[in-house]
């Protein structure tokens, strides 16, 4: 007896001393451990109700093990040799349903409520298309006829440990989608191949993105910032390389980046105009290659055998220049080659194949020849 | 009668359990079924426990370590189907075996011979499975609920994933 107690003596102040000197420590560490309160409304609801119910969890943790350690404890065959030998107890089995059912109604009136309003569907004052392809997310502006693609824009070498990681490893890209603080955001989401999920923590968006079904989520963002999500829906090889980035401004620098966007578009646009030599697009095409094309078809244009061909030595890329510019345009169906014709602009589609031509020491084996914007504005045109 | 009595008497060596292998392979014996059962899962349970080695072994530092992430895809898939269908469901089989009949005072499980049967049948199962990640593109690799359209998209380039579902159709029989 007195073993137990000189034990559970000193356990107690062993406790109190390490949780003390815990609590400083642990308090500044706890916000990294536990779930974000997020920059949103919904996201600090979401914080609450997920509080809640973790401190109702613990209190019934220490209801239920008190009275099974104090049972395992009090009611030893030493102690208590003769069993107890009543059945059945009408007041007891009446309170364990009841009581569990009242904690159920507690726990699920505030989190429908949240639920509910998470589920409003009506637009927003911007409302942006967000499609999922194998392995970066589209964005489509729908009032302001923006569209770009966010492709991952962390170096491979990074990834391939031949330099240092960034700050940011695998969680930035190229194009950042950008949102007015204080405005409903709503984001229609879907997917172009596989099922992925658009996932942004800071915003407690966890949306499934499916061919076919568009999903809705929304938020407004009270704060200017820097967000950071991911791709949570396995969707293949590349299924950790597509993150998220968003940036929520104020609204005139918004206003701003729409009309860049815009000017940016025209003078893509315009590039299709220019005389190009095979040189310049071989430059321009490398860094698109790399952005669209390496995460199949590999850096030196190997591919992965079985499963995505190899470009080096391909017949298509060294004597088929027709061929190759169709795959291009149309995608190859029921395959993971798909259309790029609405990814590229003409030049971009240009370079991109004529770097491919040029390269790995395909210009010697094949016929050589480029591919011009022109080229690809013919495709088109003799499509209509 | 008599004829009976006097094979009896002649069947006397044969008594007991076949020993050695033929024990295990013909066995009717619910206690031995369970006992397959648990040996055949804690195998497993090893085999998909050095797959999550190799997941955890990739994960231990960001970058690219020592898995491609194609195989780390099929990793985890398989990881998943053989800890469950492999691992957890015939543990708890193995139990029921062994201790039902015990429990609710029947002398073996109804249909003896079947049992024997439904254990064989996941050695099997199991081989062709893990044989899958010889072939030249790799075991599954669309988690191990085979996500849709993801599955479809890594089958046109497999010929092997009707493999896998056959070895996921047989599990139930246990
Ligand atoms: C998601 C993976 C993926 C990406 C990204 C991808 N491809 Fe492909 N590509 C494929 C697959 C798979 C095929 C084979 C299609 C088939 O015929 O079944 C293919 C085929 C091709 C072919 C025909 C090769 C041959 O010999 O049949 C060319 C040319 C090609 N891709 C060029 C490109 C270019 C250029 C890019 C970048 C703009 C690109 N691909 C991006 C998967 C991809
Ligand atoms: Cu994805």
């Amino acid at each position: 007896m007195t073993n137990v107690r000189s034990l559970i003596c000193s356990f107690k102040t062993q406790f109190t001393v390490i949780f003390f000197a815990l609590s400083n420590k642990a308090l500044a560490e706890w916000e990294d451990l536990n779930m974000t309160q997020g920059a949103t409304a919904i996201s600090r609801e979401v914080y609450d109700l997920h509080m809640l119910i973790f401190w109702i969890c613990v209190a019934i943790g220490v209801v239920v093990f008190s009275v099974m350690f104090y049972s395992m404890y009090a009611f030893t065959k030493k102690k208590n040799p003769v069993a107890a030998t009543f059945h059945e107890n009408t007041k007891v089995e009446l309170a364990w349903t009841i009581i569990p059912f009242l904690i159920l109604i507690a726990m699920a009136v505030p989190a429908s409520k949240t639920l509910q309003s998470i589920y409003n569907d009506e637009a927003g004052d911007v409302n942006i298309q967000v499609v999922g392809h194998q392995w970066y997310w589209q964005y489509r502006y729908l009032e302001d006829d923006v569209n770009f693609y966010a492709n991952l824009s962390t170096d491979q070498d990074e990834i391939y440990n031949k330099v240092p990681k960034g700050e940011n490893y695998l969680q930035e890209v190229d194009e950042i989608v950008v949102i007015p603080v204080g405005k409903k955001v709503r984001f229609l989401i879907t997917a172009n191949d596989v099922i992925h999920s658009w996932w942004v923590p800071a915003f407690a968006i966890k949306q499934d993105a499916i061919p076919g079904f568009i999903n809705t989520a929304w938020t407004i963002v009270d704060e200017p910032g820097l967000f950071r999500g991911k791709c949570t829906e396995l969707c293949g090889k590349n299924h950790g390389f597509m993150p998220i980035v968003v940036k929520a401004v104020e609204q005139d620098e918004y206003d701003l980046w729409i009309k860049e966007k815009q000017s940016a578009a025209i003078a893509l646009a315009e590039l299709t105009e220019k005389d190009w030599t095979a040189e310049e697009l071989v430059a321009r095409g490398e860094s698109l290659y790399i952005t669209n094309c390496v995460a199949c078809h590999g850096p030196s244009g190997a591919g992965v055998t079985g499963i995505f061909p190899a470009l080096a030595g391909s017949d298509i890329v060294l004597n088929n220049k027709a061929r190759q510019i169709e795959i291009l345009m149309e995608g190859v169906q029921g395959a993971a080659m798909a259309s790029y014709a609405e990814k590229l602009a003409e030049v971009d589609m240009a370079a991109v194949i004529t770097y491919t031509r040029r390269s790995w020491g395909n210009a010697e084996k094949g016929d050589g020849e480029i591919v011009v914007p022109k080229d690809i504005v013919e495709y088109k045109q003799n499509k209509i | 009668m008599s004829a009976v009595i006097e094979n009896h008497h002649d069947d006397h060596g044969h008594h007991g359990p076949a020993k050695g292998l033929k024990r295990w392979f013909y066995t009717t014996n619910h206690k031995d079924i369970g006992t397959l059962y648990l040996w055949f899962s804690f195998a497993m349970f090893l085999i998909g426990g050095a797959m999550a080695m190799i997941i955890r072994a990739e994960l231990f530092q960001p970058g690219m370590q020592i898995v491609e992430p194609e195989f780390y895809n099929q990793m985890i898939t398989l990881h998943g189907l053989i800890m469950i269908f492999g691992g957890v469901m015939p543990a708890f089989v193995g139990l029921a075996n062994w201790l039902v009949p015990m429990m609710i005072g029947a002398p073996d499980m109804a249909l003896p011979r079947m049992n024997n049967l439904s254990f064989w049948i996941l050695p099997f199962a199991f081989t062709m499975m893990l044989s899958t990640l010889f072939m030249e593109s790799g075991g599954p690799a669309a988690g191990w609920t085979l996500y849709p359209l993801l599955f479809q998209l890594l089958m046109r380039h497999q010929a092997q994933p009707s493999l896998y579902f056959l070895c996921i159709l047989w599990e139930p029989h246990q």
